[in-house]
């Protein structure tokens, strides 16, 4: 898997919805262009700014207490489910921090999108009241995740440091002007037993 | 903090008895006057050998059940992880529907080289043909020791068939020939190998005469039979067309001589005649004027193929005998509502002055619906009245599916016995439908019982005892606020009048008490004794360390069982109830109330499907008594609807029930119990829910909408095509976080990240990129961590060549999951911790929405140098105890190992700060010590789960382990730091109190005389 398979300029398309209930319309809010999966470098560009019945709904939704949603276009294959990948914020959030959010995409490591997910900033709702012109423009940052590398034991730099310790201890069979902690490292492997014995009582 | 003295000892259920038999191979006594016989069952990837004795007095004791009753399991082999897939040969011959389904599951999960195939056993030999026709083994009886081994083959196929010839010779079919061996000492005597290149699947060997007959199938085309004679040269060969044959067909030998099938489609039953039948012969079934109710399975009498009759099922509890006289198909007698039958054997046994009827060709036993017992005369078709019985016990179990009655001279297991007075008596076997195994003896009397479906625990929880009658009542006084003053007084009052009585009562109890047991021990009879402790035990200790722990087993049954000595105290059978098996096969049980809710009774509710309808199941009782609530029929409350998802808010209602919310597939909203639904209507707008599709490998979240209706309000789309979803964890709902956050060396603080919607999924597929044609075919690991109401993927990780199971802890803020490393070829454990950072976004609540979303997650690897079955963490009441992880290890061991050695903060090098704050240096391999060992010499195998609960003491966790045996102890991981150590020395301490009292004492009034002295002069 080379990294530059996927290093190329990809663009989605997000929809967003003002709509309560199970089946809500969803129009184009804009796009985002992806330039770099591995260096996190992607920008939204909006379509057009929010018209008055879109801000309207919006404000309605943030007093009622309801969710503002969006989605991403993955593919086109007819079946809503597979098609797209859907999330939501509280609209409060949308309303009060006058259309600033934060999203996310998640890729795999083969460069698949899995998943989308928002924030405003700030997320949480004071019911303040916003002027109806400050909800035009979206101000968007846009983060992209990749899944990492999982953890795998580290016996390399273990190994160097033990065969480091071994080239000291001879060294420091010669001159001993080694700092206190140092000479005593490679009891370090004692200490672990002594450590299991008494860790335990020790509380969190 | 030191609570108060207390002694712990540790104690240990340990119920080796608790195995699934699938066979029952019995050997024949080996010393006479104590008849001594060793049943063989074996189940999945285990064998066990019981001995039983039959004492040779008026009565005939089968001693089998607790340890101590001579029931000696002699070896269980445990299995190893490797897929294999052995087919679909129907190796329980004699169960089927749930089980065998079962079985297979279980077989898919772990295919053991040690899985014995088929066995058949002679006197003092057992032989099996093992791991999917690659071995053939024979082990001694007595003994259990494996006598010798012979490799045939090196993969794993279907087909495997073993008999035994004369008294020295072992014939057995494998998928790649037929071999033979010498009974004593495993040599080959001669083989031949199978015309199956086009994939005939060879299943069957008879012998018969100087006749080794091997039939093999191949579906949709054939039936194969070759036929050689006694050195293993081939005689003949011949392909009989069959084209109606597949994979469901039910074939089975009779009388030696015939290979009759049942097609299921056309309901017509096909016979071959293998001495000279050129073709099958076919024989509607309803021509025999036999017409099914059910799934139509053809039962071989006594798993054997060399009977003239046959048993052929009809339904559930609808049976027919069939015979086959020349060539004919003949009913011998239809059975309706009989569920199982069994024929006796042929032999007549001479023993001391009883003779014992070894079967007498014309006896068969059987069970009804009713469970009665009757017997008939195969040849003139009469009953037998003798055996009429009713059996008393035994309702709670089920129908009985199998009855084991094996009367021939290789097989006891019931028999039926011609007294002195020519009556006819009997002992029996039965399996029942909840896996439970009776032993029936005459007059209907059950000697034992053996539960065999603690081997499939599904949920388990533990719930502590009620309190005492005298607490009862302080609860009561200080539980309502609706009194007043003056009732409250007279409360009082009475509350301690009646204190005052049950301490005169105990008092003169135990007086009572010492003479009673004098008395006992007299006459020597404990069951009194036994009875008292019973009733005494059902309160709560002063630790709360006692539990009744409730066990739902795929089985549908469920138990509710003492900690104190593992005895069952109730159970429950609902034969319609199985587990949902959508992603993961679950049987989830919901503690609604805890018994802390005096006077309101604790409740426990169990979901699960119908196994017909697909429905919602849903039982709620008493998790101390047993008893269902009053308007739940005993069966489970049929819900109506699939359940799609389904969870326990954790808000109480004013009764403080915590209710259920389910979803069912049109995505409404139910609740129970119905009256939760005004609390559910106030707190709709907190209730999520996420539903993970198998399927399309999609993750959706729900949000209740006002009319509790589920609204999908995110998905997450983790590619089906790439990968599978294995598992989905959640925290445990009721575990307590103490701390916030770590202290550093440096003294400042690294705040965790608590998110209990946090689920874990963990996702397997096969690498199939450009990169791994270098390193040759790998498969890959990926772990999610998810928030299930927002649906943001807080971290996701990839582990390449690597290879599952994968076994999750998910606790406070870690995640420590194991996989397979094909690279290096052995098993690692990481861990992730998630922490906000040197700041908390809001220390009151959590909330999904405004959480920090990129937690910071450290992360590291360990070696696991022990293969392991299942892992699990400790948990403690509030948390304060630092945390273990329970390892079930292959070789038997429960190992404890703090979590301090799976901190992903270990240094390789370590620093001033971090030796400060106490973190064990970094060593990739994990540390096993045999100290850590906490089941000590008693070996537990094949654990599929570890349950832990919290006990009264905050420093102790209680620990069940769970699979083939179930294994009960205590944890302490922070040692006994609340309890006074056994040995504290009261008396030593008191008199230095008490000195230095009087000390003080003398040495003022010798200070006060002495400045009076001073003050004169």
């Amino acid at each position: 898997m080379t990294d530059e398979e996927f290093e190329g300029l990809r663009t989605f398309t997000l929809e967003h919805s003002f709509d309560t209930g199970c089946t809500p319309v969803f129009t184009k809010r804009g796009t985002i262009a992806v330039r770099s999966v591995k260096s996190n470098r992607a920008h939204f560009s909006p379509n057009a700014p929010l018209s008055i019945e879109e801000r309207n709904k919006l404000q309605v939704l943030a007093d009622n207490n309801e969710i503002y949603r969006l989605r991403i276009s993955v593919r086109n294959t007819g079946n809503s489910d597979e098609d797209y990948v859907t999330s939501y914020t509280p609209a409060c959030g949308v309303y009060e921090s006058s259309l600033s959010d934060h999203i996310w995409l998640h890729f795999d490591q083969s460069g698949e999108l899995l998943g989308v997910s928002m924030v405003t900033e700030p997320s949480e709702c004071r019911n303040i009241e916003v002027d109806s012109s400050d909800l035009m423009h979206w101000n968007t940052t846009v983060d992209i995740t990749q899944t990492v590398q999982g953890p795998q034991p580290d016996t390399q730099t273990y190994i160097e440091k033990l065969k480091k310790e071994e080239s000291e201890k001879k060294k420091g069979q010669q001159s001993d002007n080694r700092s206190f902690f140092a000479k005593y490292s490679r009891n370090n492997d004692k200490i672990v037993p002594f450590i299991w014995l008494v860790g335990p009582l020790k509380l969190d | 903090m030191i609570l108060e003295y207390g002694t712990i000892l540790d104690y240990y259920i340990s119920m080796i008895a608790q195995r699934t038999i699938d066979f029952f191979y019995s050997v024949w006594p080996l010393n006479r006057n104590v008849l001594e016989t060793y049943v063989i069952g074996t189940g999945y990837g285990y064998m066990e050998i019981i001995k039983l004795q039959l004492i040779s007095n008026a009565t005939y004791n089968i001693l089998k059940l607790k340890l101590q009753n001579k029931l000696i399991v002699i070896q269980s082999f445990h299995i190893m992880e490797k897929t294999i897939d052995v087919g679909d040969r129907k190796f329980l011959p004699s169960i089927q529907g749930r089980f065998l389904y079962f079985a297979t599951t279980k077989r898919f999960m772990y295919s053991p080289v040690w899985f014995v195939d088929l066995p058949v056993s002679s006197g003092h030999h057992f032989v099996g043909v093992c791991g999917g026709g690659r071995y053939v083994r024979s082990w001694k009886v007595e003994t259990g020791a494996l006598s010798w081994e012979n490799t045939v083959h090196h993969i794993a196929r279907p087909g495997a068939d073993i008999k035994i010839k004369g008294n020295d010779q072992v014939v057995a079919l494998t998928p790649s020939g037929v071999y033979s061996y010498d009974l004593m000492n495993g040599k080959q005597k001669w083989k031949f190998s199978l015309p199956n290149s086009d994939g005939t699947v060879f299943d069957r060997v008879i012998v018969r005469g100087n006749e080794v007959i091997a039939i093999g199938h191949l579906p949709g085309a054939h039936v194969t039979i070759v036929k050689a004679n006694n050195e293993g040269v081939i005689s003949s060969q011949k392909s009989i067309p069959a084209a109606w044959i597949n994979k469901e067909t039910s074939c089975e030998v009779v009388d030696s001589s015939y290979y009759l099938c049942f097609k299921q489609d056309t309901l017509t039953l096909q016979l071959l005649d293998l001495v000279s039948g050129p073709v099958f012969k076919p024989t509607d079934i309803s021509e025999l004027g036999l017409a099914p109710s059910g799934p139509v399975v053809l039962e071989p009498v006594s798993n054997r193929g060399d009977y003239p009759e046959l048993l052929i099922r009809l339904g559930r509890n609808d049976l027919a005998i069939l015979k086959i006289v020349k060539n004919e198909l003949q009913v011998v007698k239809q059975l309706p509502g009989v569920s199982a039958a069994e024929k006796s054997g042929d032999q007549w046994v001479e023993f001391d002055d009883w003779s014992i009827l070894l079967g007498d060709d014309h006896m068969s036993a059987k069970i009804v619906v009713e469970l009665t017992l009757t017997g008939y005369d195969l040849e003139s078709g009469g009953e037998i009245t003798d055996l009429k019985q009713k059996i008393s016990a035994g309702l709670s179990h089920g129908l009985p599916l199998k009855v084991f009655h094996n009367l021939s001279n290789k097989y006891v297991y019931g028999y039926l016995v011609r007294k002195k007075d020519g009556r006819i008596g009997y002992k029996l076997a039965l399996q029942s439908e909840d896996y439970s195994l009776q032993m029936v003896q005459r007059m209907g009397k059950v000697s034992w019982t053996n539960e065999e479906a603690m081997a499939y625990i599904m949920s388990v929880e533990m719930i502590d005892l009620p309190v005492s009658e005298n607490q009862a009542k302080f609860e009561e006084e200080f539980g309502s606020h609706k009194d007043d003053i003056g009732t409250m007084f007279v409360k009082r009052l009475s509350t301690q009048l009646s204190q005052l009585k049950t301490f005169l009562q105990k008092q003169l109890h135990k007086l009572q008490g010492h003479r009673h047991h004098l008395m006992e021990n007299s006459d020597g009879s404990v069951e009194e004794d036994e009875d008292e402790d019973e009733d005494e035990e059902m309160t709560r200790d002063e630790f709360n360390l006692n539990k009744m722990i409730v066990i739902v087993t795929s089985a549908g049954k469920v138990y509710g069982m003492k900690s104190t000595n593992g005895k069952i105290a109730w159970s429950h059978f609902m034969p319609k109830l199985s587990p949902f098996d959508r992603y993961k096969k679950s049987l989830p049980l919901f503690v609604q109330r805890t018994t802390a809710h005096f006077p309101n009774p604790p409740q426990c509710a169990i979901l699960g499907r119908d196994m017909k309808t697909g429905h919602g199941v849903l039982y709620a009782f008493n998790p101390i008594t047993g008893v269902a609530l009053s308007d739940m029929p005993p069966e489970g409350l049929d819900l109506g609807y699939n359940v799609q998802q389904a969870y326990m808010v954790g808000e109480m209602d004013e009764n403080f029930l915590k209710g259920i919310i389910l979803m069912d597939s049109k995505n409404q909203i139910h609740v129970y119990p119905q009256s939760y639904k005004s609390v559910a209507n106030r707190i709709h707008s907190s209730l999520y829910m996420m539903v993970v599709d198998l399927d399309t490998g999609m993750l959706n979240g729900y949000r209740v909408g006002k009319d509790l209706k589920g609204e999908k309000v995110w998905n997450v789309n983790l590619q089906k095509k790439q990968q599978i979803i294995k598992d989905v964890v959640f925290k445990r709902y009721n575990e307590h976080v103490h701390s916030q956050g770590r202290v550093l060396g440096d003294r400042s603080v690294l705040y965790k990240y608590i998110n209990p919607n946090l689920a874990v999924v963990v996702a397997e597929g096969e690498d199939t990129s450009s990169s791994s044609q270098k390193t040759g075919p790998g498969n890959f690991v990926n772990i999610y961590l998810i928030d299930s109401v927002k649906g943001h993927i807080v971290f996701h990780g990839n582990h390449r060549r690597a290879k599952g199971p994968v076994h999750i802890i998910h606790s406070e803020n870690w995640v420590v999951y194991d996989y397979y490393n094909q690279k290096s070829r052995r098993k690692e454990v990481s861990v992730l911790e998630l922490f906000e950072g040197k700041e908390q976004s809001n220390s009151t609540a959590f909330s999904s929405h405004t959480a920090p979303h990129e937690p910071l997650v450290l992360r590291q690897s360990f070696i696991l140098p022990m293969p392991i079955y299942t892992m699990a963490t400790t948990i403690t009441e509030k948390g304060i105890t630092s945390k273990s992880v329970l390892f079930a290890l292959v070789h038997g061991g429960l190992l404890s190992l703090p979590k301090a050695f799976i901190d992903p903060r270990r240094p390789v090098i370590p620093t001033q700060e971090t030796m400060e704050e106490g973190i064990i240096p970094y060593i990739p391999e994990l540390p096993v010590s045999t100290e850590a060992i906490i089941n000590y010499n008693q070996s537990i195998y094949n654990i599929v789960g570890i349950h832990t609960s919290p006990a009264g003491l905050e420093s102790t966790s209680l620990v069940l382990a769970y699979g083939l045996d179930l294994f009960f102890t205590r944890v302490q991981p922070s040692k006994m730091f609340d309890v006074l150590k056994e040995d504290f020395d009261f008396y030593l301490i008191s008199l230095v109190m008490l000195a230095m009292i009087l000390v003080t004492l003398i040495t003022q009034k010798l200070a006060a005389r002495k400045a009076l002295n001073k003050a004169w002069k």
